[in-house]
């Protein structure tokens, strides 16, 4: 029965560009229907049930393996000549027996001090003896870029350092300022840091009414009804109680929400409370005001909320919400332009997969990988799962497509968060990347062929038909075997390659410096809202014409896993030295259309000055 | 002639069946299926959870029931093999195969290009597998569902997903 899989896998790891392959005995075999022909059998993708291991030559788990020795390399991790390696995230403790040391924490891009280059945040967990004021907390990152390849954390001088159990991280300005301000989740009160232009920030979450309490999780801004403001929007995963957690791994018996495959493991989401999801709208005054409910986006079901964003998917100039749930359907709300939204998840598509099935949903990538002005989704889960990606048909109507674009039967054997769509290569054509790790540290004892730490994935846009696994070259980036969670991706450097920085759980942050040595030219827009707009134009949407294609590109403030990527819309250009149009709409409803002299450059566009 | 007429009958026949069938079975309120539906199903010697919120079903003047629930199988119950759980009391044939009263469960694997799945039924209590059938990829755009058993009156139709099995009334 298995020979046929392992052709079947075999032949499409070989088209992936990954090198030879043997399985591994099946712990628990996939059943296949009786008197099925071994040629049926060949075609069987997936079955929802437990997948027989992939092993590599070596055989180690396939998220753990499958390098090669020679071929492209896309990405350098430079984490440690950039100095991130003096800093760990830390988390609970390392059994990881109760759900809350798992789930890891995000990253956010921002340039805080106007110098022109991106900076990095850190978000950090924490511990149950910190907490209890027994151990000092772990503390935030700020890695100020000192614009020569290398980083300093400031985050104490900044008053960034959180010292809570810290989740998520959105970045915009929330008050029309000029200046990036940096929301913070935690499981506990959240932050809200407000930029003090002098490189220093003040927390003002409880002034302003975003604090909550519990667990939130990915947060995402966005100006849902049109008055020139940012509102929050801040998802929320379990209802935990410190006081009264629910079982651990070593109390939980035989309570089938606390195993998997089989053996013990910590307990939940399933079997555990949802925390809501909250909306805020922005007063204009400093001060929030939860609107959840008058919205129809408070989560009633209580489904368990990990990734969230704002972003215009109908194409109508509104944003519409998407969100991730882990274990339970996912939201697609629609904004209806009246300070309500339409829950269109089922009927969208985006609530299960294609068979229906709930999928446990960590990030969201967005991005038009066809250059048809279509927003695909991208969407990260379990191991044992493929990964599904949306294709936009329009108005929001959503197909899976995963296996036919060649991204699903690769990735099941990977437990992905972050996730993003780069143009890697500067080709014109978005790629997609994701981080990867799992949560059950018993991952590494049995033989469930996957891994505790993982390899991040990238696949190559293949002119919007097909997606082709980059291979893991030994030695880079792409072979860096780590617990990844939250992942934001910019232009770090601002060269005009997008960087990759992943926070790695209980490990260091790791940067994956783009070095593919393509020499396509690029643009890079950064803009700036008008009067009836948010000051960093977050909600806009830019169409840039050149080469031949016409690229859309977003200005996003939240999506991927817990993390905020480079605000500045990124477009590869291949060969061309012209950029024939700009067409920018704004979040005030104002559609501009600019120019630009020459490319391979970072240009600013304000609202107001185009055509 | 004998042929003609045999026709005619067969046909008059099922014009009954259909008419039978969409006078007599509706769709079964979320209340209906709450009472009917296990929360935790005996599946061979497990007592798996089921998702009630994607339950959906069908019911007769009788008060019979076509009906049917996921299964909580992310702990991998029953090795997860089986996605769905299916209470039938009234004889059904879906997509071929023929169902007598009784518990069932089922599974399902997808087909290259994704265009069908390959459902496998199984009796719920000791795993014995009754029959495959093809669900094919239901055309246009359609409201993705966990499960969702159409009434024969409007199209007999079991849906998984963007999948859907026909499937047709038996006799008492």
């Amino acid at each position: 029965m298995f020979t046929a899989l392992r052709t079947t896998t075999l032949l499409g790891m070989l088209a992936a560009g990954i090198p030879a392959l043997v399985y591994g005995q099946a712990t628990n075999p996939v059943a296949l229907p009786q008197g099925q022909t071994s040629e049926k059998t060949a075609a069987v993708q997936d079955s929802g049930s437990p997948h027989p291991p992939v092993l590599d030559a070596q055989h180690r788990p396939i998220t753990a393996g499958g390098f090669v020795k020679t071929g492209p390399i896309v990405f350098e991790d430079i984490s440690e000549k950039a100095g991130l390696t003096h800093w760990t995230h830390k988390m609970g403790t390392p059994s990881k027996s109760y759900l809350v040391e798992t789930k890891g924490s995000g990253v956010g891009l921002i340039d805080y001090d106007h110098s022109g280059w991106l900076s990095i945040y850190v978000v950090n967990g924490s511990t149950v003896d910190a907490l209890t004021g027994k151990a000092t907390p772990p503390h935030a990152a700020l890695f100020r870029n000192n614009h020569d390849g290398t980083f300093t954390d400031v985050a104490a001088k900044a008053g960034v350092t959180n010292d809570r159990w810290g989740t998520g991280v959105a970045i915009a300005d929330s008050d029309n300022d000029g200046w990036p301000d940096i929301f913070v989740s935690n499981v506990g009160k959240n932050r809200l840091y407000h930029n003090n232009h002098d490189g220093t920030f003040t927390d003002v979450a409880e002034k302003a009414g975003v604090q909550l309490g519990n667990w939130s999780s990915s947060a995402t801004w966005g100006d849902y009804d049109g008055d020139g403001r940012l509102d929050l929007f801040v998802a929320g995963y379990i209802h935990w109680d410190w006081n009264n957690p629910p079982d651990s791994r070593e109390s939980a018996g035989n309570n089938a929400f606390c195993t998997f495959r089989g053996e013990s493991v910590a307990c939940g989401p399933r079997g555990l409370k949802g925390e809501p999801d909250h909306l805020f709208h922005n007063n204009g005054d400093g001060t929030f005001t939860d609107v959840s409910e008058k919205a129809g986006v408070d989560d009633k079901p209580g489904y368990y909320g990990l990734g969230a964003v704002f972003v215009d998917i109908n194409n109508d100039g509104k944003v519409d919400l998407l969100v991730g749930n882990d274990s339970t359907p996912n939201y697609m709300y629609l904004n209806k332009g009246d300070g309500t939204f339409e829950d269109v998840s089922y009927a969208s598509g985006f609530a299960l997969n294609e068979a229906g099935r709930e999928t446990a949903s960590m990030g969201i990538a967005v991005g038009d990988y066809q250059n048809n002005g279509q927003l695909a989704i991208f969407d990260t889960t379990f191991s044992d799962d493929y990964k599904p990606f949306y294709r936009n048909e329009g108005d929001g109507n959503l197909t899976d497509i995963s296996y036919q674009l060649g991204i699903a039967e690769v990735s099941v054997p990977f437990l992905s968060w972050g996730d993003a769509f780069i143009d890697y290569d500067n080709d014109g054509w978005k790629d997609l990347l994701m981080a990867d790790g799992h949560v059950y540290p018993e991952a590494d004892k049995y033989d469930w062929g996957t891994s505790w730490a993982e390899r991040p994935m990238l696949f190559h846009n293949l002119e919007g038909k097909k997606f082709e696994a980059v291979p893991a070259v030994e030695g880079t980036g792409l072979a860096d075997v780590i617990a990844g969670r939250g992942m934001a991706v910019g232009d770090l450097f601002n060269d005009g390659k997008i960087d990759a920085v992943i926070n790695v759980m209980d490990g260091h942050p790791v940067l994956l410096r783009n070095v593919n040595p393509d020499h396509n030219h690029w643009l890079e827009l950064k803009l700036a809202g008008g009067p009836k707009s948010p000051r960093d134009a977050v909600g806009a949407t830019v169409y840039v014409t050149a080469n031949g294609m016409k690229q859309r590109g977003d200005v996003i403030s939240g999506g991927s896993y817990l993390s905020t990527s480079d605000p500045r819309p990124h477009f590869g250009i291949g060969q061309a030295t012209t950029v024939d149009a700009i067409e920018v709409h704004w979040p005030s409803g104002k559609l501009e259309h600019f120019t630009v002299a020459g490319v391979d450059r970072i240009v600013t566009i304000t609202e107001g000055t185009g055509k | 002639m004998k042929k003609t007429i045999l026709l005619a009958l067969v046909l008059l026949l099922s014009c009954s069946i259909a008419t039978a069938q969409k006078s007599t079975w509706r769709q079964a309120t979320d209340a209906e299926l709450a009472s009917l539906l296990p929360a935790r199903a005996s599946v061979e010697k497990e007592h798996i959870e089921t998702e009630l919120r994607t339950a959906s079903g069908i019911v007769d003047s009788k008060g019979r029931f076509i009906a049917g629930v996921v299964l909580l199988t992310a702990g991998y119950s029953a090795d997860g093999k089986y996605s769905h759980y299916l209470l039938v009391q009234f004889p059904i044939r879906i997509g071929g195969v023929a169902l007598k009263p009784g518990e069932y469960v089922f599974g399902w694997t997808l087909a290259a290009g994704g265009d069908d799945l390959s459902v496998h039924f199984h009796d719920a209590a000791t795993g014995t597998p009754v029959g495959n059938a093809d669900a094919h990829r239901i055309a246009g755009t359609t409201r993705v569902e966990s499960l969702h058993i159409w009434p024969p009156g409007d199209k007999p139709l079991i849906q998984i997903g963007r999948f859907g099995i026909p499937y047709e009334m038996g006799e008492e």
